[in-house]
């Protein structure tokens, strides 16, 4: 176990905006937004230096309970916005956010890339199984059998997706699990996938109390997973062909140098951009 | 709010307009305020009146403050007054929310629980006040809550006779047995019994008995049945407010007719598993709301360019980006007629209320398979998501067009270029009629090309077929003489027509020309329309005037123009327009 | 939870004062929670418990003067959501909780306290420690108790109390 800082300088709740969350009482996102702002406090993280991008949908409504510097993007496509801010910003700390719909459906794309990319910065999705803010409607999780939405009245009778095994054949850097019934626990991923290179992606299981009231039963069902991250992909691989979706802790650490082109001007004058143009 | 403009108040109407009813229920906190709203809507249905409710609430996805907001009435009514007879609150809680939307004035009735603290923005409007122990009625019965006690209490009000409340009631509390029903029922006749004891109660009665078949219908559900109605059989479905319902709706009633909704994980998915359901013969269809038509935008001209039918219902919502998603506004008139990168004409039509949701949604899949291009409907939040009892529409088939379809495989070229424009189209699976459909720009066998002449025929054929098609009568409403109208399209036809009418019982006569057909444009027609008109209002829901502006640009108008364009979120009130049209006349 | 052995004062009031501060933050959030849902009367009751913990913790402060507490990372805490545990998980809310739910919420906590205490109690070796985390789960003991009896003056909700006649809305 890494040593904390001391005494960090702000305390969690200094990382909060003051903003009522408009999330229903009983939402897991509460408790993954304590989870950040312990992190962030642990490792002493000043607010101005740090971004959270997120999309559409309840987890996306995360950067306005912040005092970070946030951006609620659109639809699918706070990956992307990350990725520029970061590489054209490497001095930032820069974390995205999301919910399942928002990540592995219309950002299903973008995930995919951006763990190849495999760009600095670490990427939460806060996984309910469900689209909460249009109404229940199934998500790339959501069981193939769950038939409580109106769209798919049978249930989607398709394999669900599976994050980890995306994240791991996609390239991400740091894959791990984490869950909101342990805001303490997830603080320490957090931490961890914070400070590791490259693309850090963590699995947040959080229950919508909502659209999934059966969720509840999830807290019973999470353990820790009994193994040590490792840095080979093919024992990742192997471990999640047994993953029922609730061990929790951190599956994979790589040392994939993070992609991070080099800023730097080597001309001294513009002027000198134009000799090929001179006759 | 100009007051004399009103033409409705509790001393009786002056100016001859028939008499309706607004009336707003709150409530916060799991009160069930909505679904009291819905089964006075209902009742009222089964009492053989008309009427219309929509909703308005905070952001909270439980628990927070809600409004349910009706309007009654002896004929049917798709518009707000804005101004309210009765105002009930089964709390007071975060209600000042409300005050844009609930106009009071000094001969409305407010109705409070017991105890309870009206905020002052809301008693400054005026109107009497009245406590009703709503919360200790609703104790006292077991299983009893306070919006059942409520919906009596206003039933009582508004003289709606109980047979039809509790006919309402037992049907929609069936599934939860008789208890259940009981206990509201006993919760209803308290409330009846409280609202009875009111001294000098104003006489609110709605004098209708309508005897045709009618429906309770939002206009999503409308524009899904028209759909289905058009020959829509293969969807694909993305979430997004308000457009949603048509999609939920679809899902069981597409499988009915043995038709399939898919949900796909993008609106970029969407439209173009669009295409190619089309193009394997089935007539597609999705619905959405701006942002997820500006996703769709390249993918519609694809179909445009491959003359691939497809229609997008585009249900606005408040714009621009992600805007204002639970109310109403007409603000993707633009996109929806300019999105399109390149010159690629395509149908635009606009459903003017929420039974027209139905024809216009019919008429825009007939009109894409018909022409073989895309065609976009603008419906928005207030028809969309506004329930109302509507005569039953009629049943509309076309009797020619639908999808020119050949077998013939000799000297079979699928972009023939031919009078029409429409060159008959193959469907995979006919021998001999194999081709590739291409965005590419192509000669008339398809095979792709960049030289001048497959462009220029391409593109006068691709234009041609829209602008030398009939659309018949129903490229516009039109109604009334004057050399005063009103141009106008969408929602913002309700409150229009409604303040034409209060004019006319003036005995001003003010013409009113609702574009139901946007795209492409009938220069000549709407000349004809506006023939002996010296002034002409254009009315729309959106802050940049595009109708307006769209007017302008396309049509030379005989006479003087000027713009009432007024964004989201509010709608447009009919003393809005009322007022408005008087200060033109006068000036 | 099983808990930690706890070999020094400093340390027991450090994990304890953690504990009291995160309580008062969550009854606060909770009470918030409640105004935004419209839910007066258990937001009257969150800010009344935030208060007495906030006492409570005063209290503690007062112990810990002069002392350097450690700090103690908060990935060290076993708290987690599986049991009702000395801080209130977040999933306990409900927007249409009643004040019984309310003190119902507050006695599990006071009684997983109570617990906790006893355990560290009996598995510290320094006497000073052992005084401590006695006194600290009298005190919880008693609150429970004092709990108790408020909750005996409200009603026990009947069956269908979180029943919400009107559907979720939808937002976006």
């Amino acid at each position: 176990m890494e040593t904390a800082n001391p005494c960090p300088s702000l305390k969690p709740n200094e990382y909060k905006s003051g903003t009522k969350p408009v999330w229903c009482p009983g939402c897991g996102d509460y408790s993954v937004l304590l989870a950040i702002t312990k992190a962030m406090s642990e490792m002493n993280l000043e607010p101005e230096n740090v971004a959270l991008v997120s999309g559409i949908g309840c987890s996306s409504r995360l950067p306005a309970y912040l005092n970070v510097y946030g951006f609620h993007a659109v639809h699918g496509r706070a990956l992307p916005v990350a990725t520029g801010l970061k590489v054209s910003r490497p001095d930032l700390t820069v974390l995205a956010a999301g919910g399942d719909g928002d990540g592995f459906s219309i950002g299903g794309n973008h995930f995919m890339h951006a763990c190849r990319r495999n760009v600095d910065m670490t990427y939460i999705v806060m996984d309910n199984q469900v689209y909460g803010m249009t109404k229940g409607q199934a998500s790339p999780t959501t069981d193939p059998d769950w038939d409580k939405s109106k769209l798919t009245p049978g249930g989607t009778k398709i394999n669900p997706y599976y994050p980890l095994v995306i994240a791991l054949a996609s390239g991400a850097n740091f894959i791990a699990r984490a869950s909101s019934t342990d805001p303490n626990g997830a603080a320490k991923v957090l931490v961890d996938a914070i400070r590791h290179p490259g693309f850090s992606f963590v699995h947040m299981l959080s229950p919508c109390v909502t659209f999934r009231p059966e969720q509840k039963d999830w807290k019973k069902m999470v353990r820790s997973a009994p193994v040590e991250p490792t840095k080979d992909p093919a024992i990742a691989a192997k471990r999640l062909m047994t993953d029922d979706n609730f061990f929790l802790g951190t599956l994979y650490k790589g040392d994939r140098p993070a992609y991070q082109p080099e800023l730097k001007t080597t001309v001294e004058h513009l002027s000198e951009l134009e000799q090929g143009f001179v006759l | 709010m100009n007051n004399s403009a009103s033409t409705e108040n509790a001393k009786g109407s002056s100016t001859g307009a028939p008499r309706s009813l607004s009336i707003a229920m709150l409530g916060s906190g799991g009160s069930g305020v909505m679904t009291a709203g819905q089964l006075l809507l209902d009742a009222a249905g089964q009492a053989g009146w008309y009427g219309m409710m929509t909703r308005s609430s905070g952001p909270q996805i439980r628990g927070g403050e809600a409004a349910a907001l009706l309007r009654l009435s002896p004929q049917p009514v798709e518009t707000h007054k804005g101004r309210f007879d009765i105002l009930l609150a089964i709390d007071w809680l975060n209600a000042d929310r409300f005050v844009g939307e609930i106009i009071l004035d000094s001969d409305s009735i407010v109705i409070g629980d017991v105890g309870g603290q009206v905020p002052e923005a809301i008693s400054d409007m005026g109107g009497r006040y009245v406590e009703l122990p709503l919360g200790e009625l609703a104790k006292g019965i077991k299983g009893g809550r306070p919006n059942m006690v409520a919906l009596g209490a206003l039933a009582q009000l508004i003289n709606l006779p109980v047979d039809a409340l509790e006919k309402v009631l037992t049907r929609s509390l069936s599934k939860k047995g008789e208890a259940a029903i009981e206990a509201s029922m006993t919760g209803v006749r308290a409330g009846i019994e409280q609202a009875s004891a009111i001294p000098d109660i104003p006489e609110f009665r709605i004098e209708a008995n309508s005897q045709v078949e009618r429906w309770s219908i939002t206009g999503n559900e409308a524009a899904g049945l028209g759909a289905i109605r058009g020959g829509v059989r293969f969807v694909a479905a993305y979430p997004i407010t308000p457009g949603t319902e048509i999609l939920e709706w679809l899902a069981p009633n597409l499988k009915k007719v043995g038709g399939v909704l898919v949900q796909a994980e993008d609106e970029l998915a969407s439209i173009n598993q669009l295409i190619g359901g089309s193009f394997g013969g089935t007539p597609s269809l999705t619905a959405t709301s701006g942002p997820g038509l500006a996703l769709m935008i390249e993918s519609i001209g694809l179909a445009v360019a491959s003359e691939t039918p497809v229609v997008v219902v585009d249900v606005m919502r408040g714009g621009p980006s992600t805007g204002i998603p639970t109310k109403s506004e007409q603000s993707d008139l633009n996109i929806a007629l300019y999105g399109l990168h390149g010159d690629a004409p395509h149908i635009v039509v606009a459903p003017m209320s929420i039974g027209d949701c139905l024809f216009t949604t019919q008429w825009a899949t007939h009109l894409a398979e018909t022409l073989q291009t895309a065609s976009i409907v603008l419906s928005d939040q207030s028809l969309g998501q506004t329930r109302a009892l509507i005569d039953r529409p009629a049943d509309i088939a076309f009797v020619s067009g639908g999808r020119k379809i050949t077998s013939k495989a000799e000297d079979f070229r699928r972009y023939v270029v031919n009078e029409s424009g429409v060159s008959p189209m193959s469907i995979p699976g006919t021998p001999g009629c194999q081709y590739t459909a291409d965005g590419l720009e192509h000669s008339p066998t398809g095979t792709p090309s960049s030289r001048a002449e497959d462009h220029i025929q391409q593109l006068n054929k691709r234009k041609r077929k829209l602008d030398q098609f009939d659309y018949g009568d129903h490229w516009a409403k039109i109604e009334g003489e004057g050399e005063m109208a009103v141009l106008t399209w969408g929602s913002s036809t309700g409150p229009v027509s409604e303040a034409i009418d209060m004019l006319a019982a003036e005995g001003h006569k003010v013409r009113l020309i609702s574009m139901r057909l946007l795209s492409p444009t009938q220069p000549e027609r709407l000349a004809a329309a506006l023939a002996g008109v010296q002034r002409t209002l254009v009315v729309e829901q959106c802050h940049g005037a595009q109708f307006y502006h769209y007017l302008r640009a396309h049509y030379d108008l005989p006479c003087k123009l000027r713009s009432m364009a007024v964004p989201g979120p509010l709608m447009i009130r009919p003393d809005d327009v009322y007022s408005e049209l008087k200060a033109w006349e006068n000036s | 939870m099983t808990a930690p052995r706890i070999s020094s004062k400093v340390e027991l009031l450090a994990r304890t004062l953690t504990m009291l501060s995160e309580t008062v933050e969550r009854y606060d959030l909770f009470a918030d929670q409640m105004d935004v849902v419209n839910n007066p009367e258990a937001a009257e009751l969150f800010r009344w418990l935030e208060n007495k913990q906030s006492d409570r913790t005063r209290v503690v402060q007062k112990l810990s003067e002069g002392l350097t507490l450690p700090h103690i990372p908060p990935w060290d805490y076993n708290w987690d959501d599986a049991i009702n545990t000395e801080v209130p998980g977040h999933s306990s809310a409900h927007y249409m909780m009643t004040p019984y739910h309310t003190l119902t919420l507050a006695m599990d906590v006071e009684q997983s306290a109570a617990d906790l205490f006893q355990q560290i109690e009996q598995g510290a070796t320094a006497p000073e420690v052992q005084k401590l985390a006695h006194s600290f789960a009298r005190e919880a003991s008693d609150f429970r108790d004092y709990l108790k009896q408020k909750r005996a003056e409200h009603p026990v909700p009947e069956a269908g109390w979180d029943e919400d006649e009107d559907p979720p809305l939808l937002l976006e």
